[in-house]
């Protein structure tokens, strides 16, 4: 058999084919339920070894024909990683578990307070930290077609006419049109590809094998490893690595670990993809020893290929070019297909995860903020939108790919591009450790901290391999921008003498560090960052019980701004204090549980649905790209609205109420007022009257000094009565004010009430022949025990019997006086014969002040405050006082009091 | 063993790793010998690599088993 | 009641007096007589209209606080009767409160009298409703 160029790239497009059945039939199983293969923990070993690239399967073995042992940096790296995979790996994967995080700027924009900044920027970075891999990718499958068609003399077959730069291309077209077809056929909110995965999968057994079969045949034809190392050592090969570990080997150690971390695609497939936390258990030793099985042959390789290819041969394409010297066409084509394997797994895989943060993290916000909100709210043009902005992602990251390998195809080894790549993404090591670590890490410094990692990086790692093919670069190099010696990209700051790479790692990483260490310390987290930070801090953290460290300030804050807007203020101060009591802290250092806000989810989804309530809480604890803002925007919107309305309503009653109450108080007050007003004005009156009496009468007995005796003893004698009038008034005011107020002057005591009455009834005898009247006597009780005082009780009895004299108009004016015990009441009854009281006027009479119009004015009459004083007396005693009717037309008053005595009768 | 010891050795034996694999514990295995023909710094190498392997396949079954109440395991 | 002229059978009264207190209506008498004007008077609300329409007195003294009808409900009803409109009113309040003034004057009152008052207060408040009526009767 001949290998020719038509017949490897048939190949590859069959392989390329094979892979696409595979990817859809796992697909369909996965849609079935029934791959539980394909979330195997191998599986899952088998998608991380994607790490393993063309650069692993050609490069490594350039590297150890170039540098010795160098080369197993690459992998001692990510082993060390995944051998502590228990503090990094796991953390990583719980968190993005917790918090859906769907790639590596999503995870950072997350942690720092949701900042979309952050996401973009690293996005941006990664595209471009990116293309040097991408490129390195599309040079090792150009590298490896030309060195098959190279090998024979019509082995160009339909490459003829065709350069290298046009074979790239073509690959990187290739590859952007199968990526497409891979990995944007669909669009998963948890962004898993179980499809993708498989044929990674697939693809990782067939590089491994394809490596071991080139290894072993080496070995074999070598005559056994140690005489390979013989042999090599033979013809002056340093076997022995004596310049191996300085800082370079330091270096590529940092940079391998941190991009085993770091890398889009690997935190897609150890990250993203990961189905279950337990696969990495395996994995934490099953994918170190896969890389370690992928460099068993490396070195036997490199070695051989040194000493048995000819001079010049390059080192990188061994691993082809080995077979194809030895006539093995079938292993070179197996060994070729192990390449583009490696190849194309990387691409479709990195190419995937870039799109995700490319749509994710830019395009969709873009459209977003564009089309505000209308016309992609049915879920299809979202989706539509989303494919569209990846398959034009992959488009870019390809060509962005394409162009750094037009720039630098002059320069021929693969690994040195590949770690101009991991130390791009490195960049990103110093923000997720903080993010795990760290809790006091602020937004604001890691964003200056990868935008200064990676200018740093731009400037003394990037640019520099575009000396070759730009003299100004060159010239930079060589001499510093306008000749500003210490700005030289390879020796900045004057630190000269560095390996290019390690110097490049060093200050890049050393000032990303510094400045997000110092900008953290200078700058203060928003509430969400506070929060945020905590989630992942604790993601372990089960219950608040746990809790060893309660540092920090009021992680809450933001959580309880939510509650409060959603569950009105005391609702929520109660929660948080309930959790601040079960977590034992004070409120203010309150950090928010996964428990707790599990628990405040469902407290929230209790007032605006259980839907709103896990968009709202994921989005304010969990990462996404909406704001904190404007979560509080639409539950202010919706919810507010709720309650404005519940509120409006409940506050309109109790205004009414309110109102109401205020209105009865306030009549009631105009009453009070009222009567005072009254009262006063009655006082006035009746203070007024005698006095107008006695000035008038004292002025003419001034004036008229002539007077008859007769007149001046008349005057005199109106002057003292009427000067008694007026005190005896102001008694009774004085009396009746202290009884309203309550006061009463005496103390209740027994006493037999009828002593009382017959003594009243004998100091009225005498007014009663006065007015040629007499007082009847009806029947009588016997005895009354009651509780009262005597002179007050004759008082009232006083009253009402004179009052029943002196207002009796009758043509035989009677009184009549009668009193029993009945049901433990003792009773008088005091009526007369006269005209009696109208029916509206029998509560009027208690008034203060008020004399019916029928009642003669007399002289003598009282102010009209006799009736509401005998009332106020009689209410002390327990009793009550009223005018009752009777068959008869004359008033009748009744005093009831209660006995002391009530079976007393006798 | 307890749990605390397990992670505490899982984590010793993690820097463990990465201190064996820098300078300058690895220049102790710079010297120009072999064994069974391999360059000693190699089967150092490799062998450091195995040991690796090795200790975290015991440590994956050895480190505690605490998934989530709410599962970690994804709906497919 | 019967109102009660003094001072000669079909000569015109001077002043009638209309008020409740005894001791009061006394006094005014006393000073009014002795200032020289004839004088009569009632006691309760309800007979001083149709005293005043039937003696016609020249000016009438008027105490707010009347039984049976007020003060103020007779000088509205002698206002409203043309015959009666024009008569001079003199009112005589206890109260002596503002809103009682506000109202007389409202009412028509010509003059306004707070009790107690002094005599002088008086006299001299009807002499400037009726003149001097010191040179008319002086000889008689």
């Amino acid at each position: 058999m001949t290998l020719t160029a038509d017949l490897v790239i048939a190949t590859a497009v069959a392989y390329v084919g094979l892979l696409f059945v595979i990817a859809y039939l796992g697909d369909r199983q996965t849609r079935r339920g029934a791959a539980s293969f394909l979330r195997s923990p191998f599986v899952y070993t088998l998608s991380i070894s994607v790490y393993c690239t063309s650069w692993t399967f050609y490069g490594a073995v350039g590297t150890a024909a170039r540098s010795g042992l160098e080369f197993l940096t690459i992998y001692l790296g990510p082993t060390l990683v995944f051998v502590g995979w228990w503090f990094i790996l796991r953390r990583l994967v719980r968190i993005s578990h917790d918090q859906r995080i769907t790639s590596i700027a999503d995870l950072l924009s997350s942690r720092f307070g949701k900042s979309s900044r952050l996401a973009v920027l690293i996005t941006v970075l990664a595209v471009i930290a990116i293309a040097p891999y991408i490129a390195l990718q599309l040079k090792a499958i150009t590298s490896s077609i030309e060195a098959i068609a190279g090998s024979s003399e019509f082995g160009r077959g339909s490459l003829e006419g065709w350069d290298e730069v046009g074979l790239a291309f073509g690959v990187a077209a290739g590859m952007a049109l199968f990526t497409i077809l891979f990995g944007t056929r669909n669009v998963d909110a948890k962004e898993q590809h179980h499809g993708v995965v498989a044929a990674i999968a697939f693809e990782a057994v067939i590089k491994l094998t394809a490596l071991i079969a080139v290894g072993i045949f080496v070995v074999y034809i070598g005559g056994g490893m140690d005489t390979i190392f013989a042999d090599a050592a033979r013809v002056g090969i340093d076997v022995h690595a004596s310049n191996t570990f300085g800082d370079r080997w330091i270096a590529m150690l940092v940079l391998s670990a941190a991009a085993v971390i770091c890398l889009p695609r690997q935190f897609q497939v150890t990250v993203v993809e990961n189905s279950n936390e337990n696969h990495l258990r395996t994995a934490s030793w099953a994918f170190p020893a896969y890389m370690l099985a992928m460099s068993v042959f490396t070195l036997p390789i490199a070695l051989f290929g040194l000493t048995f290819m000819p001079v010049g041969s390059n080192p990188d394409m061994f691993v082809l070019t080995l077979p194809l010297a030895q006539g093995q066409d079938w292993l070179a084509l197996f060994a070729f297909i192990g390449g583009f394997s490696s190849a194309t797994s990387m691409i479709i895989l990195e190419s995937i995860a870039l799109s995700i943060m490319v749509s994710n993290h830019i395009v969709v916000p873009i459209m977003l903020r564009l089309t505000s909100g209308d016309g992609i709210g049915e879920g299809k043009g979202v989706r539509r939108l989303i494919l569209n902005a990846r398959r034009l992602s992959i488009v870019l990251i390809l060509f962005l790919g394409f162009g750094y390998f037009y720039f630098t195809r002059t320069s021929d080894a693969l690994a040195p591009i590949g770690l101009i790549s991991f130390t791009g993404v490195a960049q990103f090591l110093p923000a997720i450790l903080a993010s795990l670590f760290w809790r006091d890490a602020s937004a604001r410094a890691a964003i200056a901290a990868v935008a200064v990692g990676f200018v740093v990086w731009l400037w003394s790692s990037l640019m520099p391999s575009f000396a070759s093919s730009s003299s100004l670069v060159a010239d930079v190099l060589a001499n510093g921008p306008w000749g500003i010696a210490w700005l030289r990209p390879q020796a900045l700051f004057g630190l000269d003498g560095l390996d290019p790479l390690t110097h490049a790692v060093f200050w890049s990483l050393f000032l990303n560090a510094t400045v997000l260490i110092l900008g953290s310390l200078a700058s203060n987290q928003s509430a969400l960052e506070h929060v945020q930070a905590a989630l992942f801090l604790n993601v372990f953290r089960r219950t608040s019980t746990d809790a060893a460290s309660m540092t920090g300030s009021a992680t809450a804050d933001d959580l309880f701004l939510v509650a409060r807007r959603v569950l009105g203020h005391d609702r929520a101060v109660d929660l948080f204090s309930e959790e601040a009591r079960i977590a034992g802290t004070p409120w203010s250092a309150l950090e928010p549980s996964p428990a707790f806000i599990r628990k405040l989810e469902r407290e929230l989804a209790g007032s605006i649905g259980a839907a709103s309530a896990h968009v709202m809480l994921s989005k304010v604890v969990s990462g996404d790209s909406i704001s904190l803002e404007e979560v509080m925007q639409i539950t202010d919107e919706t919810q507010q609205a709720i309650e404005y309305s519940q509120e409006l309503e409940r506050t309109s009653t109790q205004l009414r109420a309110t109102a109401e109450k205020l209105e009865q108080a306030n009549r009631q007050l105009r009453r009070v007022d009222l009567q005072k007003d009254e009262f006063l004005s009655q006082v006035s009156h009746e203070v007024r009257t005698p006095m107008t009496a006695i000035r008038a009468f004292s002025e003419i007995l001034l004036d008229e000094p002539g007077l008859d005796s007769t007149s001046r003893d008349r005057f005199m004698t109106t002057i003292h009565r009427e000067s008694l009038r007026l005190t005896s008034l102001l008694d009774e005011i004085l009396d009746l004010s202290a009884l309203e107020r309550g006061e009463r002057a005496w103390e209740n005591r027994r006493l037999d009430a009828e002593d009382t009455l017959d003594q009243a009834i004998r100091v009225c005898d005498a007014l009663a022949r006065q007015s040629a009247m007499t007082i009847r006597l009806g029947p009588r009780a016997e005895r009354a025990i009651v509780r009262a005082d005597p002179d007050r009780l004759s008082q009232v009895l006083i009253n009402l019997i004179s009052n029943a004299i002196k207002y009796n108009r009758a043509a035989e004016p009677e009184v009549e006086v009668r009193s029993r015990c009945q049901d433990g009441t003792y009773i008088i009854e005091v009526e007369d014969n006269g005209t009696g009281i109208d029916a509206a006027e029998r509560e009027r009479i208690f008034e203060k002040f008020y004399r019916g119009d029928h009642i003669a004015t007399a002289g003598n009459a009282g102010a009209g405050l006799g009736l509401p004083i005998s009332r106020e007396i009689v209410a002390r005693m327990n009793g009550t006082l009223e005018l009752i009717a009777t068959a008869r037309a004359g008033a009748c008053f009744r005093v009831s009091l209660p006995m002391a005595e009530p079976g007393a009768r006798a | 063993m307890h749990r605390r010891k397990v992670i505490g050795s899982a984590l010793f034996f993690s820097l463990f790793g990465m201190m064996a694999s820098v300078p300058p514990l690895i220049m102790l295995f710079r010297f120009e010998g072999f064994v069974f023909g391999i360059p000693a710094a190699t089967v150092f190498l490799f062998g450091l690599w195995v040991f690796l392997v090795v200790g975290a396949a015991w440590f994956s079954r050895a480190l505690p088993r605490d998934e989530p109440a709410s599962g970690v395991t994804k709906a497919p | 009641m019967e109102a009660r002229g003094t001072g000669g059978g079909v000569l015109a009264l001077d002043v009638l007096i209309a008020e409740d207190e005894p001791s009061i209506l006394e006094a005014l008498d006393f000073v009014l007589k002795k200032a020289g004007w004839t004088i009569g008077s009632v006691m309760d609300g309800e007979v001083v209209v149709d005293t005043v329409r039937r003696l016609r007195p020249r000016m009438l003294v008027l105490d707010v606080m009347l039984p049976k009808r007020s003060g103020f409900e007779v000088l509205k009803q002698i206002r409203a009767d043309a015959s009666t409109a024009k008569l001079p009113v003199l009112v005589l309040t206890a109260k002596g409160q503002q809103q009682d003034r506000r109202v007389a004057e409202e009412l028509g009152a010509d003059i306004f009298v707070t009790k107690p008052y002094s005599n002088v207060e008086v006299v001299e408040a009807v002499r400037s409703l009726l003149g001097d009526p010191a040179d008319k009767r002086a000889g008689a």
